[in-house]
């Protein structure tokens, strides 16, 4: 192995050891669930909702948030997440905001739904997670993500599509489809009612 | 943060090398040894569990029968939501993806993603 690390002495090496150790920490996102975590869970979607907005990120009208979403991410954390109007989202997700996730209008995430944009390179043997790549997610509108499903970075979901519970989506889901396995396959295409959408 | 459980000495049963990365939630049931070599990154929400139970008994299925060791070897990396089951011993260089149950043991520089698997041996 030939990776060799920068040795720095002194004042250098206390300022590269501060900014490992804080890098990513975000004083807005710790009040956001100090506050957040105060409200009881399964209940109080809108004023969560509410929460999130005055926090900076974007949350449609009457967007249910049914527990607190545990989030990570870099330095445009605030900005990297996006959800429409009239969505719900249920306990136990998980948002990975690295790179941008785009939620549509009218969209449900069951529980334990994760959406990650980072994953890393397939390095040298003997170190396998290599360079960080950063991909967006963008959830159409309407779609229904079943419970403990997995999106991996990169993938768009079509409008109207439908993700098994427990599946994990490493490529495009296309409209109106239902997909579900390990990795998603599609499953069904589901008929498009001519009715419009709310 | 990571998640600890076990009942006795946990803390002399967790070993992990150098320049390893955990992601967020990662949950080690210390029952048995976990041993995670150098140069390892781990997902989040991965749990590696130690604990075994025996399931002969019609009456109750699940009877807490013991523990198995678990090792990771150098350079492996495991995906998100990967649960790592009592026993395994997971090969050098290989690589897990997301949401994989490793029942049984992986060989080295093998790919696991869903029920299929790829040599990377020849790959580099």
């Amino acid at each position: 192995m030939d990776r060799t690390e920068p040795k720095h002495t002194g004042w250098k090496r206390l300022k590269v050891l501060l900014y490992e150790e804080t890098f990513g920490i975000h004083p807005r996102l710790i009040a956001l669930n100090a506050m957040a975590g105060l409200l009881p869970r399964h209940k109080a979607g809108h004023a969560r909702a509410r929460l999130f907005s005055l926090a900076g990120f974007q949350i449609g009208a009457r967007t249910l948030l049914e527990a607190t979403p545990k989030i990570n991410g870099g330095n445009a954390l605030f900005s990297n997440l996006v959800i429409g109007r009239d969505c719900t989202i249920e306990v136990d997700c998980v948002f990975d905001l690295e790179e941008k996730i785009t939620i549509g209008k009218r969209v449900t995430l069951s529980p334990g739904v994760m959406i990650l944009t980072s994953t890393h390179e397939l390095d040298i043997r003997e170190h396998r997670a290599g360079a960080v790549q950063r991909s967006p997610v963008n959830v159409g509108d309407g779609a229904w993500l079943g419970a403990r499903c997995t999106i991996l970075p990169g993938v768009s979901i079509g409008e109207g599509a439908i993700v098994n519970p427990g599946s994990v989506v490493n490529k495009d889901v296309a409209p109106h489809t239902r997909v579900g396995g390990m990795p998603a396959i599609q499953l069904e295409v589901l008929q498009q009612s001519a009715t419009s959408a709310p | 943060m990571p998640r600890l459980s076990g009942t006795g000495d946990i803390s002399s049963r967790l070993s992990i090398g150098t320049y390893c990365g955990f992601n967020a939630r990662t949950y080690f049931e210390l029952e048995d040894t976990v041993t995670i070599g150098d140069h390892v990154a781990v997902g989040q929400d991965v749990a590696f569990l130690t604990r075994t139970y025996d399931n002969t008994n019609p009456a109750q299925r699940a009877v807490s029968s013991g523990s198995a060791p678990i090792e990771v070897g150098k350079g492996a990396w495991i995906g998100a939501r990967v649960t790592v089951m009592p026993g395994v011993r997971i090969g050098a260089g290989a690589v897990i993806g997301a949401s994989v149950v490793v029942a049984k043991d992986v060989p080295d520089n093998m790919l696991l993603m869903g029920s299929r698997s790829i040599s990377l041996a020849k790959w580099r």
